[in-house]
């Protein structure tokens, strides 16, 4: 019997939802195991970095690797895989495009310390600790992984061979790769797997939308009885499913929820808020500059609401700080 | 791909530029007939080219059918003495471009029919019928010929009687036997411009022999009232065609008239159906009064001497009315929010008509004019003071109210040029109402109309040189209110576009347009209504009509997923372009080409910072903000999107779509300096406004 393919599966800065992504895999996680030997796991399986390390480069068939890249640890282990992996595949929004995680680039470490060990109400740090990279207790020397300024999706620190959508990847596209991957079926080097068109294309309710879209009130999700059956958008509430690729299998829909664009961009488009920016600003309704500002001022957290994903990846990756 | 690089006559110093996949020829002057033809020899069909040289105001008179990249080395560099290392920079960011721009697409229009279909039977579609002779189908949906002119008893400012007019137009079309059909309607239209399929229905009864006896109308049991005047459900026709006919919309079908008749009646109401097919055509559907009945505080309809101006004209005409005092309203119900918001133009002239008309028949009478403005064009302003001379009263104010006081009517008005409040007792009260258009046919048409008025945004976009050629044209006040002489010119000059077009047995256009990968497209519908032209419109999929289309490329930046694109300005030919000329302390300026680029062009004979780069698009609504963002992404100091000024944008919206899209980037927290990302409106020749604008932008 020929060998199998060795995969290895790592998290960055994540929330640990596509590792539950893949347990999720349910009965078919079964076939996955018996077609592939999993090398490295270290949320499921005992290994150390140093057992990747003692693998030849390349003796890895695949890795999976999801989350944010935030610290210096992540970034040397996902330099490691890249060295040891034929192939790197970008596993959820968090190394697709930075996700949640990326939402981080509004701040500074500067910033993000302070209020995480200094000012929230939850914090009772008297001695004002704040972490180190190195710290000597009695004759030990200790030492934490840096912390970066900036998250970055994972191709902004190896590059990626193929990506897996979505918070979290739903089961069928992570087995639809799995398959692709096993059979040597492959689209171009750089691909996402899921399909080219925005969500629009499989919502339940496009049928519903108007000839012409045009918002003259923006409304938010917590402010108004949402009709299960109407387009979010024709109804005045932000969703970025026009922006975002398709493939989720509707999740955020079907639970009455507008699309907050997880599955990135669309293959042409870089900049997926500036883009939701554009397309959402060219239908307001206002027949005054006054009507206009008061629209565009109804737009609460912009930046926050469509970069919500994909912040690291933007054109512009981050705020700037002073 | 080849490149021209034009130094001039020498005006230009030219620096020495490499490129692997771009074959460069240089030339002292390209603009001379024999540089003209070097280029012509050397570009192969459909060949991306670039030029450099001359601003493209200029150099687009000699190769704007080759759509080539410009590459302004002149006006942005050479003239403003800026360093050498900026003409390089320019020609390198222009060969980025070429490299990543496509040829525009031939759009060929096969004309499958010459022939034209004329709606409507006024004057508009009369004169249409005249020029276009046995070209020409027009249809009626009344049974007789003359619109509007016909109802009236005479046409403004002389008071010549319509018969002047109508009737030797009439005898014309009939002369150069142009094809009429009165009775008719459309059904349905398809198609577009040289193969339109028209299902046309007519009416199958009506009087088919006549010996003019006039006996049917004895006999009929049916009396209407129109616009002010009697008569039968039968009755002679006040124009073409000659003898008696029948007006459907209210015969009882109770056959009285055919026991009389000596020749033939038909009281068939139904319709035959025919499918024809056009070239084009011409919708010369006219105007409808609007209805003053709306108007409580005038009355009408509940005091018997309020008239419509129509009605009062017909009845003082006709000897029914003798008024010793008559008020005529202008402006009811026009230039008013509740009611129609706008100036009708007309119908100034059209009051006064019938003030003279009264003072012509009854010169005893008085006369009073209410108004707000007087309105007339030109010398017809003499109209104005011979009625004075005549003794009318004029009357700077709107009347607040009528009420009727022992059998009178009372006019109360505020007169301001005498501060005073009048009260005037008045046998009549004519109101000059304003005019709608008449919107029954637009339904059946292939094209995206405003219904809240005229159809300006179309009618203009179709006499415009840069928009693809209309196969569907607004003749006479079916575009706007017009006077019978405008009317006959506006008529005249657009059958004459159409025939003109359809003498070709195709033709071909290379004018940019949006084109919609299928692929990519969603149909998330966000595009469908930002075009000002309603070229896009949704089915099974986006469809955007290259035959509609004028290029702004609205449509394009507001795509959210990247499915649309333009030709000559494509998303991946502009990045590219931002891409090379964005660097470190560079101010990248995106201007139309329609205000904003001119007025730069213009700004090197004061000079601005040699940090400036220049992106010209074909309007300020095409500007995608990702390009926006590439600019700064890659260090850009500030960057300024100059568009028209708010209502003069040359695709109407397009400025107004960038201010909001330009609106949200600022908003964007903290990720872009709102003081380094500006907007700014130009005029053509507000080239001290850029040059303000971009060193605002440069100042640290």
């Amino acid at each position: 019997m020929a060998e199998k393919p060795r995969v290895g599966l790592y998290w960055c800065a994540s929330c640990g939802g596509c590792e539950e992504a893949v347990v999720d895999l349910a009965r078919d996680i079964l076939k996955v195991v018996e077609a592939v030997d999993i090398i490295f796991w270290p949320v499921a399986m005992d290994f150390k970095k140093s057992d990747v390390e003692a693998m030849a480069d390349n003796s890895i068939a695949v890795s999976f690797i999801n989350g944010a890249v935030r610290t210096e640890e992540q970034k040397e282990m996902v330099e490691l895989l890249r060295r040891k992996s034929g192939l790197i595949v970008a596993f959820g929004s968090c190394a697709h495009l930075g996700g949640i995680p990326g939402l981080a680039n509004f701040w500074n470490r500067e910033k993000i310390f302070e209020r995480v060990y200094h000012t929230t109400p939850t914090t009772v740090n008297p001695d004002k600790i704040t972490p180190q990279l190195e710290t000597r207790v009695d004759k030990y020397e200790l030492t934490l992984p840096q912390f970066f300024d900036t998250v970055c999706a994972l191709d902004q620190v190896v590059d990626v061979d193929y990506y897996l959508p979505g918070c979290a990847p739903p089961p069928d596209l992570i087995m639809d790769a799995v398959t692709a991957i096993l059979k040597g079926e492959l689209p171009p080097r750089g691909s996402v797997l899921a399909p080219d068109k925005a969500l629009c294309d499989t919502c339940p309710r496009k049928d519903s939308k108007p000839d012409k879209m045009k918002i003259s009130e923006i409304k938010r999700v917590h402010q108004v009885k949402i009709d299960p059956e109407k387009c979010f958008l024709a109804e005045g509430i932000i969703c970025l499913g026009p922006a975002t690729r398709s493939g989720c299998g509707e999740r955020c829909i079907n639970a009455n929820m507008p699309c907050r664009g997880c599955f990135g961009p669309t293959r042409p488009v870089i900049d997926q808020g500036a883009k939701f920016l554009s397309g959402l600003a060219s239908i307001l309704e206002a027949e005054t500059i006054e009507e206009e500002e008061k629209l565009a001022s109804s737009v609460i957290d912009p930046a926050g609401l469509f970069y919500m994903y994909s912040l690291p990846s933007s054109i512009l990756r981050r705020r700037r700080m002073k | 791909m080849k490149a021209f690089i034009c130094s001039c006559q020498k005006r230009i110093r030219l620096p020495k530029i490499k490129s692997d996949r771009v074959e460069i020829r240089y030339y002292d002057d390209l603009c001379s007939p024999e540089g003209l033809k070097f280029v012509k020899e050397n570009v192969g069909k459909d060949e991306p080219i670039m030029i450099a040289g001359c601003s493209p105001m200029v150099a687009e008179r000699y190769f704007s059918d080759l759509h080539p990249v410009y590459v302004n080395i002149r006006e942005q560099a050479s003239y403003l003495n800026h360093p050498q290392e900026k003409v390089k920079d320019l020609i390198q960011a222009g060969l980025s471009r070429l490299g990543a721009t496509g040829p525009v697409s031939r759009k060929v229009i096969v004309i499958e029919s010459k022939r034209l279909l004329i709606i409507g039977g006024g004057v508009a579609g009369l004169e249409a019928a005249r020029i276009c002779g046995d070209n020409g189908l027009l249809v009626e949906k009344r049974p007789y010929l003359g619109g509007t002119v016909a109802d009236l008893d005479r046409l403004y400012p002389e008071g010549t009687p319509n018969s002047h007019t109508i009737i030797p137009l009439i005898n014309e079309v009939l002369n150069t036997r142009a094809e009429i059909w009165t009775d008719t309607r459309i059904e349905e239209i398809k198609g577009s411009l040289g193969n339109y399929h028209v299902r046309l229905k007519k009416r199958k009864g009506g009087v088919i022999t006549c010996e003019d006896c006039g006996k049917c109308t004895e006999v009929c049991p049916v009396e209407v009232l129109d616009h002010g005047i009697k008569r039968k459900a039968i009755f002679k026709s006040p124009t073409h065609p000659d003898g008696y006919i029948i007006d459907f919309e209210n015969c009882n079908l109770c056959g009285e008239c055919q026991k009389v008749c000596p020749g033939e009646i038909g009281l068939d109401p139904d319709f035959d159906e025919e499918e024809l097919t056009f070239g084009g055509i011409i919708v010369a559907t006219g105007l409808h009064h609007f209805d003053p009945e709306r108007l409580s505080e005038y009355g009408y309809g509940r005091y018997p001497n309020v008239y419509t101006h129509l009605e009062f004209e017909r009845m003082i005409a006709s000897g029914i009315l003798r008024p010793a005092c008559v008020v005529v309203v202008h402006c009811a119900g026009s230039r008013d929010e509740r009611y129609l918001d706008y100036c009708s133009g007309i119908c100034c002239l059209i009051g006064m008509k019938e003030a003279k008309l009264v003072k012509d028949r009854y010169p005893d009478s008085e006369v009073y004019i209410c108004y707000i403005d007087i309105r007339v064009r030109g010398e017809q302003e003499y109209f104005y003071r011979a009625l004075r001379e005549l003794g009318v009263k004029f009357i700077a104010g709107r009347p607040g109210e009528i009420i009727e006081r022992d059998g009178k009517l009372l006019v109360r008005v505020e007169d301001s040029l005498s501060d005073s409040v009048l009260k005037i007792p008045a046998d009549a009260v004519v109101l000059s109402t304003g005019f709608l258009p008449e919107q029954k046919v637009y339904d059946k048409l292939p094209i995206n109309l405003d219904r809240s008025r005229f159809p300006n945004a179309y009618d203009w976009s179709s006499l415009s040189v840069d928009s693809p050629p209309h196969g569907i044209l607004f003749a006479g006040s079916a575009s706007t209110p017009l006077s019978v002489p405008d009317t006959i010119l506006d008529s005249r000059s657009k059958a004459s576009m159409l025939l003109n077009l359809l003498s070709q047995d195709q033709i071909e256009t290379t004018h940019p347009v949006s084109v919609i990968d299928d692929d990519l497209c969603s149909l998330c519908g966000l595009c469908v209504g930002t075009c000002p032209y309603g070229a896009l419109r949704r089915e099974e999929k986006i469809i955007s009509d290259p035959m509609i289309c004028m290029g702004c490329g609205v449509c394009v930046a507001t795509c959210p997923a990247g499915a649309s694109n333009l030709e000559y300005s494509e998303d991946l030919a502009l990045k590219r372009e931002v891409e090379a000329i964005s660097k470190k302390g560079t101010i990248v300026s995106f201007l139309c080409r329609w205000s904003a680029y001119p007025a730069a062009d213009k700004a090197y004979q004061i000079g601005y910072p040699e940090s400036v780069r220049i992106i010209r698009v074909p309007c300020s609504g095409r500007v995608d903000p990702q390009l926006v963002l590439t600019a700064f992404s890659l260090g850009a100091k500030g960057v300024l999107i100059g568009g028209c000024y708010p209502e003069a944008c040359h695709y109407h919206i397009g400025n107004i779509m960038a201010r909001r899209r330009i609106r949200l980037l600022k908003a964007l927290d903290g990720m872009i300096n709102p003081e380094k990302l500006k907007i700014e409106w130009f005029g053509s020749d507000e080239a001290r406004k850029f040059v303000q604008a971009v060193e605002d932008l440069d100042r640290p």
